[in-house]
């Protein structure tokens, strides 16, 4: 029976691809998981794998079509099967892109959010067994793989010799995968479930990898006593209850004083394109978010001129529509700054990676009471560890530093009564 | 002809006791196993650098050799950091980092031992240049021995020094040997000082065990260098009492048989009897500066005892200014 | 920016740190009257005087041993070995004496004193005249080695060295000498110990020194044309080196080539590879590539040289070989 090909959905907010290549003609013979065609979505690229084995039956839309996910674009199956009931797919007019953050220079469209801390490890996908004896790989093809979760003695190598690449694990962690076997005292460890990388993790790995490997951080991180935050909060909140309606949380407060911080220290306002750097005019703060399948970094935008209640809200609201898989692009891209807060699940520090091409991060740990010694006594406060990690290619330690004891002189003397 | 005053007479005499008084007790605790390394003792030959810088300012340079330690407290630098530094100790004029054959004290224009055979010559040559440049009117001493003027520095140096006219004095201490050579083996002049010729500079041979003689060559050399007449060359003929180093019984090349007529010259009783008989000392005298002498020895030795190792992260430091 | 050749750099170099600090004299053979055999003293005796521009005896250890002295005393000599194949004759002022008494001494010592010399092959003088030993003095702690590439590095790294606290062992390229390069007319101090990125490029990396600069960045014109983009990095200082710019490009392009006019062995890119190896060793896609002078005194015929010292051609080779696949 023959197999149709829908447009994948890649992602939650994914509606619509891009036909960009057909790697195989009409008629053509196609194993399963091989790639078939190439599509674009208005964040990645991405290699399409055949469904199934036979011949290339017919495909159902052209190159440069766009059509929406699910929709039937090819059929695979034996010679001579009857594929009439698979009509052509409505293709829809390109979508422009949505306007990215506003930069002095012009800036190449925004990438799509990568999250805060480090992914685990895909779940392993089945593997071909790996071969007997030494296995040439460079140390570069080594690390990707193991960052990638990619078993890379089965894979084959393009270098001198058949030397295993980096390029080769890249390509084949971005067809389907086979994983490292985990290592286990006797036998291989039973794999509980397998999803090939796709969609938000995949996207995730690549943001992740990127970030890792091409963004030399520099990290730094400040013990804040939020006591007298504290107590503003509590002072306001009947007022702010009452008032404006809005119940503010440490973490809104954190992200309002973090907008202002980065518009005094515009330093860490910036980003690093092929030939230049951008100094950002719009302070938009993204706040990392976790969804069940992953990470989502939705924007307040202009955030350093919006009052605590208005934080309060779109904060709240932009993270009730990114678990709900209701966020739209917009809401995605722009960013020009992320605040990451792990507090709520008891981290005391930790250390989250750039969200590129942004340029710095900020980690947030748990806010709690500390013995902390003031004028020579010890004393309990309410502190946490807030801490920046930045490109150290154009932020520099200093101010970075500066913003990080600008923020903490904020947190910790709130003179700008948020209201 | 620069005359040897009461004082300075007894300022050599002084510094030659220090001198020899050190250097026994450096050979003492050597071989007691309380100091790493080795040293080379300069007993013997304390007229030489007593005599040389009684006419020495703290700002008037010296360069030295791997047997320093005689340079060093003529030159003024005192007990304490030079014990500390043979202790290897934080407090050493080094910090434990340079030992017997490297102290030095850029303060007291010591521009240090040197344990490269004339090695020092062409530093001292350079130290006098930047003297003249900075129109200062100070002088630049270089001890070396008979072994130094076969190295193509003691050629360089003196060649350079001479041309330039710089205000230098080069003292050869010659005590006979080289390490083990004896000296009609390693070179065929009879006098090292004949060498000056070859420089165009004057060339004086004197009485190494003779303080008065050492101090009047050297008066005479140190104030034409001073007036920028240039350099001169002393061979001053002494001899080392003790092997090359401590530990060195000297009996392979024949210095044993050659010491014994040379120990009758001792100038620390030759020099006493000297002064003795000028009435510029007397016995009770000679005591005194010998108890003062032991008790800062002592004094200094226990400093140097006490007195902490470098860190491990000391190794480290010092190697540049700025990196 | 104006143009002026590399060595007129040198001396606009001497000629402003002179001006500016009378502490700074030069010395060396035939640098008075005869302006220095490579012609990098010109004009500064007439300027200065011969106090302070002396000609010197044929007394390589002299030399040094007179700028050490004078450094000690205070000075900030500028000496000069006409080639670095005589720093041999100098060497026990230059190991033992220049690079060790600060340490020896405890600290107490100023040791504020540049040694310029001239390396290099490429005009057939032979095996005595033509060397590349920078490593010889990378090896001993208590030197700096600078080695410009280019007329606009030469003179802000001569001055830098002349400020510089430290001993400075300052190589020139004879070849370069007569190169014209962008220098700015007002005052630029190029710091000791930092690299520049001279090209960028995103597939391989190559460190490149002295006259394998411009070398490596024509072969990157004539690779670029094959789709392979090569980054150039001049350490510009051999120690204290940028290990930093060097590693991030290596962790960007997987690939590491590294290339000197000195001979292969115990090179001092040898070091570079071992820094590699261990600090960027999950970032490399290849083994490390050397391209040096063939393990060979330098020969005279030019048909001889040319073969022994690496080239353009060398570079390129070298790079497709890194690049090759199965």
């Amino acid at each position: 029976m023959a197999t149709p090909l829908p447009m994948p959905k890649l992602g939650l907010t994914m509606e619509e691809g891009t036909i960009l290549k057909w790697r195989k003609d009409e008629g053509e013979a196609v194993e399963k998981g091989e790639i078939i065609l190439d599509i674009q979505t208005d964040k990645v690229e991405y290699e399409v794998e055949s469904p199934d084995g036979g011949l290339l039956l017919k495909t159902l839309a052209g190159e440069g079509d766009v059509i929406p996910c699910g929709t039937d674009i090819a059929v695979i199956g034996e010679a001579g099967e009857d594929i009439s009931g698979f009509g052509s797919a409505p293709a829809k007019a390109p979508v422009a892109a949505t306007e990215p953050a506003a930069a002095d220079a012009s800036t190449p469209p925004t990438p799509p959010p990568a999250p805060a801390p480090t992914p685990a490890p895909v779940a392993p996908a089945s593997a071909q067994p790996a071969p007997e004896g030494r296995v040439f790989a460079s140390p570069a093809a080594r690390r990707v793989a193991r960052e990638l979760g990619i078993d890379y003695r089965t894979l084959k190598g393009s270098g001198p010799g058949g030397r295993i690449v980096q390029a080769d694990v890249r390509a084949a962690a971005a067809s389907g995968i086979p994983a490292a076997p985990a290592a286990t005292a006797s036998g291989p460890a039973a794999v509980a479930g397998s999803t090939p990388l796709a969609g938000m993790r995949k996207i995730i790995a690549e943001r992740m990898l990127s970030s890792w490997s091409q963004v030399p951080r520099i990290t730094m991180q400040a013990e804040v006593d939020l006591t007298n935050l504290l107590a503003v909060r509590e002072a306001s909140r009947q007022a702010w209850e009452n008032d404006l309606g809005v119940k503010v949380s440490i973490n809104d407060l954190i992200l309002f004083y973090t907008a202002r911080a980065v518009r005094r220290c515009p330093a860490v306002n910036v980003r690093l394109t092929e030939n230049a750097l951008e100094q950002m005019q719009d302070v938009n703060i993204g706040v990392a978010v976790a969804v069940e399948q992953g990470l989502m970094v939705p924007v307040i935008r202009g955030a350093d001129q919006k009052s605590i209640d208005a934080i309060s809200r779109e904060s709240r609201a932009l993270a009730e529509a990114a678990r709900a898989g209701a966020l739209g692009l917009d809401a995605l891209e722009g960013g020009t700054f992320t605040v990451s807060n792990l507090g709520a699940y008891g981290v005391d520090h930790f250390s989250a990676i750039i969200n590129h091409p942004e340029s710095a991060i900020l980690s947030v740990g748990a806010a709690r009471e500390r013995a902390v010694v003031r004028n020579g006594e010890v004393v309990a406060r309410t502190t946490a560890f807030v801490g920046i990690n930045a490109d150290h290619r154009v932020v520099d330690g200093a101010p970075a530093a500066e913003f990080l004891s600008t923020l903490k002189e904020m947190l910790e003397h709130p003179k700008v009564m948020p209201a | 002809m620069i005359r040897l005053t009461k004082a300075k007479a007894l300022w050599i005499y002084e510094t030659m006791v220090r001198i020899r008084r050190f250097e026994e007790r450096s050979i003492e605790l050597f071989q007691a196993g309380e100091l790493p390394g080795f040293l080379h003792a300069y007993i013997g030959e304390e007229a030489v650098a007593a005599g040389v810088c009684a006419h020495l300012t703290p700002k008037d340079q010296i360069t030295s050799t791997h047997r320093g330690h005689g340079h060093m407290i003529a030159k003024g630098l005192h007990y304490k950091g030079m014990f500390a530094e043979l202790y290897a100790r934080a407090t050493g004029y080094c910090k434990g980092k340079g030992g017997s054959m490297h102290i030095a004290d850029q303060d007291l224009g010591a521009l240090g031992a040197n344990g490269i055979v004339g090695g020092g010559i062409p530093i001292a040559a350079g130290a006098a240049l930047g003297l003249k440049l900075k129109g200062e009117n100070h002088v630049v001493v270089s001890f070396f021995g008979d072994g130094a003027s076969n190295e193509g520095a003691f050629h360089e140096g003196i060649n350079i020094a001479a041309t330039w006219k710089l205000p230098a004095v080069f003292v050869c201490e010659n005590n006979g040997f080289a390490e083990s050579t004896p000296r009609a083996t390693h070179q065929a002049v009879q006098d090292i000082a004949d060498r000056a010729k070859a420089y165009g500079i004057p060339g004086i041979v004197v009485d190494g065990m003779d303080p008065q003689a050492v101090f009047e060559a050297a008066g005479e050399a140190i104030a034409h260098a001073r007036k920028g007449r240039g350099p001169t060359l002393i061979e001053a003929k002494t001899m080392r009492f003790l092997g090359h180093y401590v530990g060195d019984p000297g009996t392979a090349y024949g210095h044993d048989k050659e010491v014994g007529k040379w120990l009758k010259r001792d100038p620390l009783i030759t020099f006493a009897e000297t002064l003795e008989k000028k009435k510029w000392l007397s016995k009770k005298s000679i005591d005194a500066i010998h108890e003062k002498v032991n008790k800062e020895m002592e004094e200094a030795i226990e400093f140097a005892r006490k007195s902490p190792e470098p860190e491990l992260d000391d190794a480290m430091t010092d190697i540049y200014a700025t990196v | 920016m104006r143009e002026i050749l590399y060595r007129e750099a040198i001396i606009e170099a001497l000629d402003e740190e002179m001006a500016r600090d009378d502490s700074v004299f030069l010395l060396g053979e035939d640098i008075a009257e005869f302006g220095g055999s490579y012609k990098t003293t010109v004009g500064l005796l007439d300027k200065y005087g011969a106090e302070r521009v002396r000609n010197t005896p044929i007394s390589e250890q002299g030399i040094i041993g007179a700028a050490l002295g004078a450094a000690l005393v205070g000075m900030r000599p500028v000496a000069e070995l006409m080639y670095i194949d005589f720093s041999a004759v100098a060497m026990d002022q230059i190991v033992n004496q220049v690079a060790k008494v600060r340490y020896m001494f405890g600290g107490k010592a100023n040791t504020s004193l540049v040694i310029r010399t001239q390396g290099g092959a490429g005009r057939s003088s032979a095996a005595q005249h033509a060397q590349s030993l920078e490593a010889w003095f990378v090896h001993v702690p208590g030197l700096k080695v600078v080695m410009p590439s280019s007329a606009r590095d030469a003179k802000g790294l001569l001055k830098a060295s002349i400020r510089d606290d430290d001993p400075v062992f300052f190589i020139e390229h004879k070849l370069l000498y007569l190169e014209k390069g962008a220098v700015p007319e007002e005052e630029e101090i190029i710091p000791i110990g930092v690299a520049e990125v001279k090209r960028e490029g995103g597939d391989l990396t190559i460190v490149a020194t002295s006259s394998m600069v411009g070398k490596s960045l024509a072969a990157a014109e004539e690779l670029e044309k094959e789709g392979v983009s090569c980054e150039i990095i001049d350490p510009r200082t051999l120690f204290p080196l940028d290990t930093e710019t060097i590693l991030a490009s290596i962790r960007k392009t997987g690939r590491l080539l590294i290339t000197h006019e000195a001979v292969q062995r115990c090179g001092w890119g040898a070091e570079i590879a071992a820094l590699a190896a261990k600090d960027a060793f999950d970032y490399l896609d290849a083994p490390i590539e050397r391209v040096c002078a063939k393990e060979t005194p330098v020969p005279f015929s030019p048909k001889l040289e040319s073969y022994v010292i690496p080239g353009k051609d060398d570079v390129i080779a070298g790079v497709r070989g890194m690049l090759e696949t199965v």
